[in-house]
């Protein structure tokens, strides 16, 4: 587990949360609106609510939860306010590294368009338990479910994954 | 642990270092084999997952934080100071704070039109070279805002979304122009005085901010684009609700 806590100052243990959790954060971000450019938004607004309310996090175990609970209110006043459909599911895809072959860029692109196409409420548990490596009462703690209620999520969302995996 | 039970554990919580997944992939071959298929799901599931991101970003936060904790007036604003006078002096009507307040505003209001542009302005930019909003979502995102438009004005938008701004939510537009699309940042609630006034960002490019009665618009643009014209425009184009009255 990351050690924030023993670092001296505030500005310090902002910086280690920065640089810990901004990626996968942004990552989240775009798995959850589905825009590139809003997830970016979503991350610095969050952590300019999170350099705020740094004092108000006491336990470094909850560190990642706690962001992305700040994250999800910060969505959730945004989609409050509607936003305009900017991008598609492949610009929000992006573009994949260099050094994979065209037929490995693709099979990945088909995954991220499956993945992608979920409903956001199978999507979204599969999304903190894969890439945020949650544990399932975590994932239930972020979302506000019961335990039974993420597990069957993040089964659906698999059995749909293999689903259309297969169909292809 | 059967197939059946092993397998719908792993549709589940399928952690590799669980001994009791392990363990049943010992028993059997069937087993086994459940346990290579899920591990294979699951590495391309975790790579595709993990999309790319850009270098930096958060070193981009830590440097929001910074500038947070700042002092509002910055060096670079400084350095363009004889900049900024001169293009005040020649194109707007010189403004004077009335105290050390609004001073420290209009410093913060120059602060986040800088950070933000250096932040998405550039890719906002080039997004709409590639893709539209509809005129319904721009209106609808406006109208969020308690901002009213010109129907003339709106027209010429291309590309909207929500952002940040020192006062809660405004408006990152994109307009077309005849010399190129220009980005118009509408903050409902920050203040600035009415006319334009410029600053030279870090790449060059120019910035007006035109005071409204309740919030103010930035246009950046580069310095051969005319936004000053537009910037003048745009006090008779858009106004903004009363923040008490939305």
């Amino acid at each position: 587990m990351p050690v924030l806590f023993n670092r001296k100052s505030r500005k310090d243990r902002f910086d280690a949360l920065a640089r810990l959790y901004a990626d996968d954060l942004y990552r989240f971000g775009v798995w959850l609106c589905r825009d590139r450019t809003l997830a970016d938004d979503l991350v610095q607004e969050t952590f300019i609510r999170a350099w705020k309310g740094l004092d108000s996090l006491k336990d470094e175990s909850k560190a990642k939860s706690w962001l992305i609970t700040i994250l999800r209110r910060e969505y959730a006043r945004t989609f409050e306010r509607k936003v305009p459909p900017l991008v598609n599911i492949d610009d929000a895809i992006g573009l994949e590294q260099d050094d994979e072959s065209p037929d490995q860029q693709l099979e990945k692109a088909r995954f991220r368009e499956h993945i992608m196409r979920l409903e956001p409420k199978y999507r979204e548990p599969l999304v903190l338990q894969v890439l945020m490596g949650m544990a399932i009462s975590e994932i239930a703690e972020a979302l506000e479910l019961t335990e039974s209620a993420v597990m069957t999520r993040v089964f659906r969302a698999r059995a749909q994954l293999k689903q259309r995996a297969h169909r292809n | 642990m059967d197939e059946q039970v092993l397998t719908h554990h792993l549709m589940i919580d399928p952690d590799p270092k669980n001994p009791e997944l392990v363990e049943a992939a010992r028993s059997s071959k069937e087993c086994a084999d459940a346990l290579q298929d899920s591990q294979r799901f699951e590495k391309e599931l975790g790579e595709a997952l993990m999309l790319p991101v850009h270098p930096g970003r958060a070193e981009d936060v830590i440097a929001r934080r910074q500038a947070q904790q700042r002092a509002p007036a910055l060096p670079w604003m400084l350095a363009s100071a004889a900049a900024v006078l001169l293009a005040v002096g020649v194109a707007a009507v010189q403004f004077l704070p009335e105290n050390d307040s609004q001073a420290r505003d209009l410093d913060g209001v120059w602060l986040h039109v800088a950070e933000h542009w250096q932040h998405d302005g550039a890719r906002v930019l080039a997004a709409s070279q590639i893709m539209q909003s509809e005129g319904d979502d721009i209106e609808s995102l406006l109208a969020g805002l308690g901002v009213d438009i010109a129907p003339e004005l709106t027209a010429r938008v291309t590309l909207g979304k929500l952002c940040p701004t020192p006062d809660g939510n405004g408006a990152h537009l994109i307009l077309d122009s005849d010399d190129g699309p220009i980005t118009l940042i509408v903050m409902p609630g920050a203040r600035a005085p009415g006319p334009p006034t410029a600053q030279a960002l870090r790449d060059g490019q120019q910035a007006w901010l035109v005071g409204l009665d309740h919030g103010s618009v930035a246009v950046i643009a580069n310095p051969d684009q005319g936004a000053f014209d537009i910037a003048r425009q745009i006090r008779r184009q858009i106004s903004i609700d009363d923040p008490l009255l939305l």
